[in-house]
């Protein structure tokens, strides 16, 4: 049970849920996504995740494909505050991935890494006998056997 | 060789015909309606007897799959040396403040680079770096797109491996790499310059010289090159290609066998790990290729492509209907591309001119006839040429105002701009005709 010291607790998203609440959940909670769910069947569907919704919104692929080759006077780039805003409001339904990661807690730290590794992500969902606990992180579990080392 | 149509000509006429359908309707991916019609070509036609296994490996053009999957083996490994990147950033920098001249640079070096490399990778590559470009300019994209994908088109069109069509042209008709440059080479010159002025005009508006300044810092070219000895040991197997090229009727090799030869010797200086290499090939293309081969490979061994070019062997019996004939292909060529892929297109087309050759006619002019139209007649429609798709695809993804290219915007640039073109080329063709009789 190692795995659940790195658990954090967080809420799910649902649909209907607005981008920006959402965004304030995985701030506050200091996780880069949280668990979508069913409404009916309270079922983990998807997942809401910080990277996708900038990747949806907010970094064309241009840029994303020449970042490199972007040089430092380049100062109007950001995108407006409006912007932000507008996204913000949106509902998250059209953000929401379909490949949500999953392990229970009595899982080992080791296959944790191994499965982050698979699927490309730095987190993923404790589920329990279908109850959702929380997520790990990354540098959860790296915090855990730094503490385990006094 | 049969005097009339018979059943054989008509079941292999009715599948070559379904297969296209499925092809242009897209009711299942071209390739899988390709291997799907060239697996029942072969197969009714072993049923029938007008069709063997061995006939359809031998319609199998080796030369134009092996020249392909050498060219995109060689691009595969080009690439992540930041060659293309590189050279975008320098354009950039160089067009200083003129949206025209950088108009002119990009489209000019896509087009160079297409005459040698697949025009489609060009454009993968340079579609996005040209919003970047456009987005840290702060001007739109849209008139970059465009031009860059018509020009590449055009540039294509002037060589033996700038275009899939080409290739199988140029292996069909025996025709050297230099004897297609110095045939195609002068009318595609003349209709890039043409274009190039109606693609100024037209997009006027949006290419007004800018008021602020650029600063070249907003680029970066520190950072364009991954790997400068990557990028000169492929840069010199590229050279060893484009040389070969240019002597292999010389040599006695075939354009396949120069490019294979400059691939081992880009393999032996990359040393690629081959996962990663073999899977940048685009397979799909290829087996599109084969399945088009075998299909109409089959119409040719029912005897209905030899009989359609004996019945046409009038139209090409004198030069001034050779002419005649010549200009209506190109041109009828040209429609076909703009409204279907020109792919089918010119391997239906092959075998029929080489039914007129076989009947005695002249069918040189043919040759460079259809060389431009299929290589002209993409532009005018945006799913007229995959490089058309490609920039149509890139404005729409950049979100940037006014960058969408819609059907309707690419037909007001793309027609006229393909119409002026042909008219060039047929003006070219029709004067120098001689030239084009050898």
């Amino acid at each position: 049970m190692r795995l659940m010291k790195a658990v954090i607790e967080t809420p799910v998203a649902r649909h209907g849920m607005l981008i920006g609440d959402a965004l304030r959940i995985c701030v506050d909670k200091g996780v880069p996504g949280i668990p979508f769910v069913d409404n009916d069947t309270g079922r983990i569907i998807g997942r809401f995740s910080v990277r996708n919704v900038f990747l949806h919104y907010s970094i064309p692929s241009d840029m994303i494909k020449g970042a490199h080759l972007i040089g430092h006077e380049a100062l109007h780039l950001d995108l407006s505050s409006d912007h932000y805003e507008d996204v913000f409001r949106r509902t998250i339904d059209c953000t929401i991935l379909d490949d949500a990661a999953c392990l229970t807690s009595t899982a080992q730290i080791t296959k944790a890494m191994a499965l982050m590794e698979k699927f490309n992500s730095s987190y993923l969902f404790v589920i329990d006998d279908g109850v959702y606990r929380g997520v790990v992180t990354r540098l959860g579990l790296t915090r855990v056997l730094l503490d385990e080392q006094g | 060789m049969p005097h009339a149509v018979d059943g054989n000509m008509l079941v292999a006429a009715g599948i070559l015909i379904a297969s296209y359908v499925l092809i242009f309707t897209e009711v299942i991916h071209r390739t899988s309606a390709a291997i799907l019609g060239a697996v029942t070509m072969v197969a009714v036609g072993m049923l029938l007897g007008f069709y063997t296994q061995e006939e359809a490996l031998m319609a199998i053009d080796a030369n134009t799959i092996l020249l392909l999957t050498a060219m995109m083996m060689l691009i595969a490994m080009l690439r992540p040396t930041g060659a293309f990147e590189y050279t975008a950033v320098v354009i950039a920098r160089f067009s200083a403040n003129d949206p025209r001249r950088l108009l002119i640079y990009l489209s000019l070096v896509v087009s160079l680079i297409s005459m040698v490399l697949d025009n489609v990778t060009t454009l993968i590559v340079f579609a996005p770096l040209t919003v970047l470009i456009a987005r840290i300019l702060q001007i739109n994209p849209m008139p970059y797109l465009m031009s860059e994908a018509i020009l590449s088109n055009v540039g294509g069109a002037s060589t033996l491996v700038g275009d899939p069509p080409n290739i199988m042209i140029g292996s069909a008709g025996n025709i050297s790499f230099n004897a297609f440059i110095t045939h195609m080479g002068p009318p595609i010159v003349a209709v890039w310059v043409v274009t190039v002025l109606v693609l100024l005009l037209m997009f006027r508006a949006d290419l007004s010289p800018r008021r602020q300044d650029i600063h070249t810092q907003q680029f970066d070219l520190r950072n364009a090159v991954k790997d400068k000895g990557s990028l000169w040991r492929m840069l010199s197997a590229l050279g060893l290609v484009v040389a070969l090229f240019f002597s292999h009727h010389h040599l006695g090799i075939y354009p396949a066998f120069a490019a294979l030869l400059g691939l081992a010797a880009a393999l032996l200086l990359m040393q690629p790990k081959p996962e990663v290499l073999f899977g940048e090939i685009n397979w799909s293309v290829l087996m599109f290729f084969v399945g088009l081969f075998v299909i109409v490979g089959g119409v040719e061994a029912s005897g209905l492509l030899g009989l359609l070019g004996a019945n046409l062997a009038g139209l090409a019996a004198e030069p001034g209907k050779l002419l005649l004939t010549g200009l209506i292909l190109m041109w009828v060529a040209a429609v076909m591309s703009a409204v279907i892929d020109n792919i089918p297109f010119t391997v239906t087309m092959i075998p029929i001119i080489l039914g007129l050759e076989a009947s005695g006619a002249q069918v040189a002019p043919l040759w460079w006839a259809l060389a431009i139209g299929v290589g002209l007649g993409g532009n005018s429609t945006h799913i007229g040429a995959t490089a058309n798709l490609i920039a149509v695809s890139e404005s729409e993804r950049c979100g940037i105002r006014g960058a969408y290219i819609s059907p309707l915007a690419w037909m007001r640039i793309g027609i006229p701009t393909t119409l002026v073109g042909l008219a060039v080329a047929s003006a070219i063709y029709t004067v120098f005709f001689d030239f084009f009789l050898t």
